[in-house]
């Protein structure tokens, strides 16, 4: 079989057909300067938010360097909410993300005083998709290019206080649904820009969505309706659905797959929650490409090179069969990760992952 | 207490009748009841609460409405707590802003009388140690719910280990993504998967217990 190149490797576990090898992704996060500050020539993660040239140049470096088969922009999830005068709290370490500071809403009546943003002007999303460009330019359409930008809910809850958000959503419904509109229609059209410069998929967070945080019936009211709008108004983009959570909600993830065209797939921590990969391949697998395989918290970060290919060998015997995977970590990547794991990683997903 | 006081301070953090919740505290220190009295019922309504959170019968909403009624209704007490069971320093490590589990905590230790100095989130790590230093702290507890700032909490180790603490204090930690193998691995003393754990963690250590690892049989 002829070597794919990346995206065909990538679009067809997203279609469940058949690539030469499991494509390798991974959500570098912060991990990725920290790994790369001595390579770099500005220092912190204030400089590279405002730069899209420097944001997709660190992509570029530190994929060349890594290996895998997605270039991800690092996103520090200010971009959009600092259009509504949310202001970042500049972290004292020079390789960490910037916090949320200031919130834009603190009352109930605040939700309705947002407005819906321009994603070429407002905030710093017209810098995330300076990095977009730059890197359709370079890859072209041999490397999926993905952003990270959260739900709408997940947006909310960084335009107020998430204690904030979820007391409103018990005794100030109203009030938080009037914000969800302004902030679904912005995030749309943030996506829509991000795919007109460039992106094929988004990790779309819809870190909301699991059981410790939300009810199956909360996520169906607030989550729902804003993320099926979203979908439905990016048909330009495939989406893949992160949730952060130790008990994502795969039945409305997989809702999503099966009644929308641009959902594909679901990444989890599926060595920390509910279900795991076994469980997950066989009762979902059929719906969404899964992506997942190692333990971003534990094997990656202090695991040996062996304990890292005996994960790897696992769950590529565990998740290969059918296609509909991509291997990778259940979420951001500790800045304290050894580089040899990262590596090894890498190199034990093609050596365990080949398909013919 | 009588059983209709009992019942309107159970319901109030159950039901997060959020409005009521101030009132009834007052009310309830105007009629002479203790802060015990009202600890124990607060408890009660939280273990119910804790209870059908741990089952997926509710979710954080009513988690945190019930922890803030919970604290209304204990305001004009709080003033008044002994706080003699133990001296507990609690914090957010540094460049994580998240604090809902670190709140929990704190109030449910403060209800069982514990001295609880509270740093708030994004905590600079030197603090966790200079505050337990001065206040002659028994546990510094410390949570993130990001993987990306767990390595601060081995951090927090190392920084007792310079300012002699090490054996002296207890260092427990907690937070989502957190286990009891990787507690074990940066060599904590303590861990609790969640608040009501999180009591009964530290009544363990303050009695001198070297370690205690309160997981939950379905995240261990």
């Amino acid at each position: 079989m002829k070597e794919m190149t990346s995206m065909q490797r990538f679009e067809a576990a997203l279609k469940h057909e058949t690539p030469d090898y499991v494509p390798v992704s991974y959500f570098s996060g912060i991990y990725m300067l920290h790994w790369m500050k001595d390579q770099l020539t500005w220092k912190d993660t204030v400089e590279y938010g405002r730069n899209g040239i420097r944001m997709a140049n660190t992509t570029i470096k530190f994929l060349d360097d890594v290996g895998g088969d997605t270039a991800y922009i690092l996103s520090d999830v200010g971009e959009i909410v600092q259009g509504w005068g949310v202001r970042m709290k500049i972290a004292d370490e020079p390789d960490i993300h910037m916090a949320l500071g200031k919130f834009a809403v603190n009352e109930p009546g605040d939700w309705e005083k947002l407005d819906v943003l321009d994603p070429l002007i407002d905030g710093r999303m017209p810098t995330y998709l300076d990095a977009c460009e730059v890197l359709r330019d370079k890859y072209h359409d041999k490397v999926p290019i993905g952003v990270d930008v959260p739900s709408a809910l997940t947006t909310c809850t960084h335009v107020a206080p998430m204690e904030t958000v979820l007391i409103h959503m018990l005794t100030e419904p109203d009030a938080l649904k009037k914000g969800l509109k302004t902030v679904t229609k912005t995030v749309g059209d943030f996506l829509n820009a991000c795919a007109n410069e460039g992106a094929y998929y988004a990790a779309y967070l819809t870190t909301r969505a699991s059981k410790e945080i939300t009810t199956l019936e909360q996520y169906q009211e607030f989550g729902v309706p804003t993320d099926k709008e979203i979908f439905k108004n990016t048909p330009g983009l495939m989406h893949i659905c992160h949730v952060c959570g130790v008990e994502p909600m795969f039945e409305i993830i997989s809702d999503y797959a099966r009644t929308t065209k641009n959902v594909k797939g679901i990444s989890w921590w599926d060595r920390g929650a509910k279900p795991n990969l076994t469980e997950a391949k066989q009762k979902w697998g059929k719906d969404l490409c899964l992506m997942a395989g190692i333990d971003h918290t534990n094997t990656l970060t202090t695991g040996t090179i062996q304990d890292i290919e005996k994960e790897v060998e696992e769950s590529c015997k565990i998740a290969m069969p059918g296609s509909g995977f991509i291997f990778a970590p259940g979420c951001d990547i500790s800045p304290k990760t050894p580089k040899e794991n990262m590596r090894a990683m890498v190199k034990a997903a093609r050596k365990h992952g080949k398909y013919r | 207490m009588d059983k209709s006081q009992y019942q309107r301070i159970y319901d109030c953090v159950v039901n997060g009748k959020a409005a009521e919740a101030q009132k009834i505290g007052e009310e309830m220190k105007k009629a002479g009841i203790k802060s015990t009295e009202i600890g124990s019922v607060l408890i009660d309504a939280m273990n119910l609460v804790g209870h059908r959170y741990r089952e997926r019968e509710i979710a954080l909403p009513q988690l945190i409405l019930a922890t803030h009624c919970f604290k209304k209704i204990l305001a004009p007490y709080t003033a008044e707590s002994r706080g003699s069971e133990g001296i507990v320093v609690v914090g957010t490590v540094k460049n994580d802003i998240h604090d809902i589990g670190k709140n929990l905590v704190v109030s449910m230790l403060q209800v069982y009388n514990y001295t609880v100095h509270d740093l708030g989130k994004d905590v600079p790590l030197e603090k966790f140690v200079s505050e337990a230093k001065r206040v002659n702290a028994g546990i510094i507890g410390a949570g993130t719910l990001l993987t990306a700032t767990m390595p601060e909490l081995s951090e927090i180790i190392n920084l007792m280990k310079e300012a002699g603490m090490a054996g002296k204090v207890k260092f427990a930690v907690g937070g989502a993504p957190l286990t009891t193998t990787y507690a074990k691995h940066i060599g904590a003393d303590g861990y609790a998967a969640d608040a009501i754990l999180a009591v009964e963690m530290a009544g363990h250590l303050i009695k001198g217990e070297q370690s205690y690892l309160a997981a939950r049989q379905d995240k261990a």
